[in-house]
């Protein structure tokens, strides 16, 4: 009886591990998927010149539909919304800025057992950069 | 007590071996990164054009402002400062490095075919191209000798087409 009570013990040490593990890979997951829509997004944006509302629209409508823990007001997007022009020389004046970030809820996965407290027990996944407008000057 | 010494031991081993795949995870995400970055900086390098041989029907990269870009693009979206050593908030350590090839219509006879030197990237030239390799270093690993000591490299091309 002690010897089961003892590995019982144990096996609730150890089993935090691989829950870790499992919830890291789906952090993973999920940024990966973040970075693509963002990605995808920017790219629109590099065609058009501006991130455009329907392009800002379909950005948050695709984050609302891979992410239905997410309500809108959880989406942090800042974007450039004028429009910007291929030039012959780089100009940073001249780039198509993004800065969008949405929350990671939970990336411990058994916080008490640290005694982290669920407050702490977020994060902020921040995908941010340029790219240079296709559009050519008028 | 034999039960207490060995929990502590599978507790242990089971925090170095969470460790080692949590850096590893780490290490794969901001690779994938990586790789976004360069695809973004072979693109922003080959923007620039020189206006002049463009009049007269030919690609030819401006590199000038081409390097202006890479560097640029490595500093936003690798988050480092203008000498490209990364800042706090970057994951990278090490000072970040690049090669950026330009094959055009002043230098080149189509089709080329091209192998980076560092990473063995093959890439076959049939039009004015920009190939940009970056060097980030070595991940961060919280135990060290394993796999520490390998280079996280990426290299893209990107092509002018439709010309």
């Amino acid at each position: 009886m002690k010897n089961f009570l003892a590995g019982l013990a144990i096996i609730l040490l150890l089993i935090v591990f691989p829950l870790q593990s499992v919830l890291e890979i789906s952090n993973e997951r999920r940024l990966q998927r973040f970075s693509d829509i963002v990605y995808e997004a920017a790219q629109t944006a590099r065609l058009d010149g501006y991130f455009k509302q329907d392009t800002i629209d379909k950005l948050k409508q695709n984050l609302l539909y891979e992410f239905p823990d997410l309500s809108e007001s959880d989406i942090y997007i800042n974007v450039t919304t004028t429009r910007k022009y291929r030039t012959y020389e780089f100009d940073e004046r001249e780039t198509i800025n993004y800065d969008i970030r949405i929350p990671i809820r939970k990336i411990i996965a058994v916080p008490a057992f640290w005694g982290i407290s669920d407050n702490d027990n977020k994060a902020t996944a921040v995908r941010s950069g340029f790219v240079l407008s296709e559009v050519l000057a008028p | 007590m034999k039960a207490f010494l060995f929990g502590l031991a599978a507790f242990i081993f089971s925090l170095f071996v969470w460790l080692f795949c949590h850096d590893y995870n780490l290490n794969h995400m901001y690779y994938m990164q990586l790789r976004t970055a360069t695809e973004e900086a072979s693109v922003a390098a080959a923007m620039f054009i020189d206006p002049q041989e463009e009049s007269e029907g030919k690609i030819v990269f401006n590199q000038e402002e081409g390097h202006k870009a890479i560097r640029a693009i490595i500093k936003s979206m690798l988050k480092t400062n203008d000498s490209l050593i990364p800042v706090k908030e970057s994951y990278w350590q090490e000072q970040i490095s690049y090669n950026a090839y330009f094959y055009d219509d002043s230098n080149t006879t189509y089709p080329y075919y091209f192998t980076d030197p560092e990473t063995g990237y093959k890439f076959t030239v049939y039009k004015p191209s920009v190939i940009v390799t970056i060097n980030a270093g070595r991940a961060r690993y919280t135990i060290k000798g394993v796999i520490d000591e390998a280079q996280n490299v990426r290299s893209a091309a990107h092509e002018i087409v439709g010309r």
